[in-house]
């Protein structure tokens, strides 16, 4: 299989946050999704691919090729969105496009065009007016006017309604699946990426806690629902975390079926959305 | 090369034509108060490398950093379009304030009189001193950068003086440092103007230049954005 973009061991220190030996695959082709609670390293780590931190160790590979060393090369494939879109503020849409577009050899203008009337933005406006929903649909159509093979996204969806945040995904899911796009977006919105999403990386407190395919982590993990003293009288196989209420206990396992079968009726089991597992990875009374 | 400085061309656009008319203002003011040659060599090579460097800094104003170094480059390459880029459009509004001031009524002696190979060499000389001084400060700090190293200068200058008081009349560093760079200028200024003179002139510049686009090369490849 061949990898979009391969990150291994990769290490970023500043006051008071680590990003420690960060190891993930994205296969070709595919999308996938990063999620974590707020501060966890997502921006940092979409920041490293695109060589705007410097990382202290670690190798990052962008088709194959060190994102340093091929730097020129390798951006000319990526298409770009940040969580908050930095550009001349007092210039316009059509001049800021301008400016950009001589830079990608593989610009298609008529494209942007495209997307800008899809988008239904104003060209003639300046930046700064745009609301930040619209700053947003205006970077994604910078990101997709140059056939950009890789497309990195940081919280693309933030600030934007639910009917282009759907249109949003059924666009990146058609790319993926007509073109043979790689699309790597942290999220704080997991239902998108329930939806689309091929792999979800899971990343807490600077650390990895999983990357596998989105079938497998739904297929597998689940909540298990029981009274107060549950967690006393029952070992749950693959815990991740519990959550205590006046109701009752809940707890995450990583294994769904060894779970089912703990010798206790006192308990119901549900499969776990991502919600759920971020909620218990990141913030749970009690993870590992 | 040209793609970027297309690009701050039209990025930069509303700013450029507030300089053209500034630059417009101040041409036909030093032509009407007949400031002598060396004042307006001073000045211009002052005002027109800050002029430029503002362009700069707005990219700092607007975060635009990230943006630009998610564009298909490398931050070396970066640098060394700034510094092309700065440089058009040094030229360019020096070009432009002696047009003005060519077309200002009875002031043609005056502009033969400035526009002598020396003068232009000097103004050359002054300007790269003052980017090569003022480029790695913006390009590490934006915006700040210009306050750092104005402040900075003055707060220098106001105790190199201090001390080159307080250390008496006699000969000692600080005076003999103040009187190198004195004797300096007055050498650049008086100078009869030889090939030799004109060469060093600008192997120096190029120097200067190429010290400071290492510099900045230098703190951007280590800048976190």
């Amino acid at each position: 299989m061949e990898y979009a973009i391969e990150v291994k061991g990769l290490r970023k220190e500043y006051k008071g946050f680590n990003l420690q030996d960060v190891s993930f695959r994205v296969p070709q082709g595919y999308i996938m999704g990063l999620i974590g609670p707020n501060g966890a390293g997502k921006t940092t780590i979409i920041k490293l691919i695109m060589n705007l931190l410097i990382r202290k160790t670690g190798e990052i590979r962008v088709f194959g090729k060190d994102n340093i060393q091929h730097e020129a090369e390798i951006k000319e494939r990526i298409g770009f969105v940040y969580d908050i879109p930095h550009f001349y503020e007092d210039v316009n849409l059509k001049n800021l496009a301008s400016a950009m577009s001589p830079f990608y050899s593989k610009w298609d203008n008529s494209f942007f065009l495209k997307l800008i009337d899809e988008f239904e933005l104003p060209l003639a406006k300046k930046f700064k007016k745009l609301s930040h929903g619209m700053k947003m649909k205006f970077s994604l159509a910078l990101a997709l006017s140059h056939d950009a093979d890789l497309i990195l996204m940081d919280e693309p969806t933030a600030g934007l309604d639910p009917v282009f945040r759907q249109d949003l995904m059924d666009r990146l899911s058609k790319m993926m699946l007509d073109e043979g796009k790689t699309v790597l977006f942290s999220t704080h919105i997991t239902s998108d990426l329930e939806r689309i999403a091929d792999f979800i990386t899971f990343i807490n407190d600077g650390e990895i806690v999983f990357s596998s395919k989105r079938e497998d982590i739904l297929e597998n993990w689940g909540v298990i629902k029981a009274g107060q003293d549950f967690l006393e009288h029952s070992k749950v196989p693959g815990f991740k975390g519990f959550r205590k209420s006046d109701f009752g206990v809940e707890v995450l396992t990583s294994e769904i079926k060894e779970a089912a079968a703990i010798s206790s009726s006192d308990y119901i089991i549900e499969k776990a959305n991502l919600e759920d597992i971020m909620y218990f990875m990141g913030r749970g009374d009690q993870n590992v | 090369m040209f793609k970027y400085v297309r690009r701050e061309l039209i990025l930069n656009k509303n700013l450029i034509i507030m300089f053209l008319v500034y630059v417009s203002v101040l041409g036909i003011w030093a032509s009407l108060q007949k400031i002598p040659s060396k004042m307006v060599i001073m000045l211009f090579s002052f005002i027109v490398p800050m002029l430029s460097l503002s362009l700069q800094a707005r990219e700092d104003k607007f975060k635009a950093w990230v943006s630009t170094c998610s564009l298909p480059t490398t931050r070396n390459t970066l640098i060394k379009a700034r510094f092309f880029t700065i440089w058009i459009f040094t030229f360019t509004a020096l070009l432009y304030a002696v047009v003005v001031g060519a077309l200002i009524p009875g002031n043609q002696a005056m502009l033969a009189q400035l526009l002598t190979l020396k003068t232009l060499f000097l103004c050359l000389f002054f300007i790269s001193l003052c980017l090569a001084l003022l480029l790695p400060f913006i390009i590490r700090f934006g915006i700040v950068g210009i306050m750092i190293f104005l402040v900075a200068a003055q707060v220098l200058g106001i105790v190199f003086l201090m001390l080159t008081r307080l250390t008496g009349r006699n000969e000692n560093f600080f005076r003999s440092f103040l009187n190198l760079i004195i004797d300096g200028i007055k050498y650049l200024f008086n100078h009869q103007g030889t090939l030799l003179f004109y060469f060093t002139i600008i192997l120096a510049a190029a120097a200067l230049n190429l010290f400071s686009l290492k510099i900045s090369q230098f703190l951007l490849a280590r800048k976190d954005f």
